[in-house]
């Protein structure tokens, strides 16, 4: 099988960016120094499945859902212990 | 005029206050921004500067040398004061455990939701910039790097803190404290355009490098290509491996993104290992690279940055030591100064430089219109 982590860079570099192409650029660069350069993969790469789940541990970690089928996602938010603290603005 | 720069090469930090606010005079001072000589004792010249300059938030790091406009110094401190037509609003956090850096940004970015009213996540990144200050010696730099990059799209730009080259201890201030194993995030909602540059003064020769063993955590490449790492360096160059040292600061390696490399630099030859100022992850392609002329490609960055925003009012920079030390060697650090003569700057000479990611033999610069 072919084309799967293609697909999900792409995904990544959309949710991530919101179709801004400057931060669709620093999401490319965020991925290169994560070890993932997306110039590599194409259609036709093979579906290696050590490069697969580093990339579902990088879009965990910048919050991106490779599964719900939207296309635009925030960061993730910071983690439950510490909201709680915030007051309510 | 909304920024002053100010420098002192006094020996004490009373008579360094003093020629400084001297300088500075009755500026309406919204932001302070400090680099300064290790040589100056860290906890009473964190003090002291607040005191000094009580009503402004005050921060800054130790150096491996100073830049402020004009000149490249060294033993001196170095002053950039900002009034709020340029700093709209700034907030410092500090990163105490660079060990629990997640836990330590997640803290952080509440308290920054709770100075601005609105979660860093959903900043815009045109609107808000970050700069950050990290300890030097800490190498937490990629970590924290990544963790910002992961939790927000506002880009942090900064240095690691030096200390003159003795590799000891490095401190970032704040507060009226110095810390070290800390970082020091300021998040700044300026009320001018900003543009960032990222200058480095090397191509790509045509010899890629695939990490194929490495040990993450102490900056390590085992091997290279499946080769002993220092022999497929030095096959790369086509030298002796005897001779791979004397070729780290003219041919780094670098990830390249289209033309454009983000640095690695080799430390040292630790058996057959190549220990490196910055880490490079397993499976990683790299190149490499080969020196050009640092003079010519800074200038061209700043000539673009101020065509980009028209002019330039103030300029923070943070420059490789490599960099400094090779300017210096070959007798150019008065031409390189000159470069910013006729900008407001201040900046140093780093342990390594933050944008995105954490970059070697690079120059960061954050640039306000």
């Amino acid at each position: 099988m072919s084309g799967k982590i293609k697909k999900m860079i792409d995904t990544i570099i959309e949710q991530r960016s919101h179709g801004d192409s400057i931060i669709a650029g620093t999401v490319k660069i965020k991925l290169i120094l994560k070890g993932i350069n997306p110039d590599k993969f194409t259609q036709k790469s093979d579906d290696n499945p050590t490069i697969i789940t580093k990339l579902k541990q990088i879009a965990n970690d910048l919050g991106v859902d490779l599964y719900s089928g939207t296309t635009q996602q925030p960061p993730p938010k910071v983690s439950s212990s510490y909201q709680a603290r915030s007051p309510r603005i | 005029m909304n920024v002053i720069t100010a420098s002192s090469t006094k020996d004490t930090i009373q008579e360094v206050i003093q020629d400084i606010n001297q300088q500075i005079g009755d500026f309406d001072t919204k932001m302070l921004l400090f680099f300064a000589s290790s040589k100056f004792e860290p906890v009473s010249i964190a003090q002291e500067m607040q005191n000094a300059f009580g009503n402004a938030t005050v921060f800054g790091c130790t150096t491996a040398g100073e830049i402020t406009t004009g000149k490249m110094l060294k033993n001196s401190v170095v002053v950039m004061a900002f009034n709020s037509e340029i700093i709209g609003d700034v907030k410092i956090e500090i990163l105490e455990n660079l060990n629990e850096s997640k836990n330590e940004i997640n803290k952080a970015f509440v308290g920054f939701e709770n100075h601005f009213g609105e979660p860093v996540q959903n900043m815009d990144f045109q609107k808000y910039v970050g700069l950050i200050l990290i300890d030097g010696l800490s190498g937490a730099e990629e970590k924290v790097m990544d963790n910002l990059g992961d939790l927000t799209n506002v880009l942090f730009i900064g240095g690691s803190a030096g200390d003159d080259l003795k590799f000891q201890t490095t401190y970032v201030y704040a507060n009226g404290k110095a810390y070290t194993n800390a970082a020091l995030l300021a998040l700044m909602k300026p009320n001018v355009k900003f543009s960032f540059i990222k200058t480095e003064s090397f191509c790509s020769l045509s010899n890629p490098l695939v990490a194929t063993k490495v040990n993450e955590a102490e900056r390590t490449v085992i091997e290279f290509n499946n080769k002993p790492a220092v022999q497929a360096y030095a096959e790369a160059l086509n030298i002796p491996v005897e001779k791979a040292a004397n070729r780290f600061m003219r041919n780094p390696v670098g990830l390249m993104m289209d033309t454009e490399p983000y640095v690695r630099s080799p430390q040292q030859v630790k058996g057959d290992n190549l220990v490196f100022y910055c880490n490079i992850l397993e499976g990683m392609e790299l190149s490499l690279l080969e020196s050009g002329d640092i003079i010519a490609d800074t200038k061209q960055a700043i000539a673009d940055t101020q065509q980009e925003l028209g002019s330039i009012s103030a300029l923070i920079s943070f420059n490789c030591i490599l960099r400094t030390l090779e300017l210096e060697q070959k007798g150019l650090m008065g031409e390189y100064g000159k470069i910013f003569s006729e900008i407001p700057t201040i900046g140093f000479s780093t342990y390594g430089e933050e944008y995105i990611g954490h970059l070697n033999q690079t120059a960061t610069m954050l640039a306000f219109q």
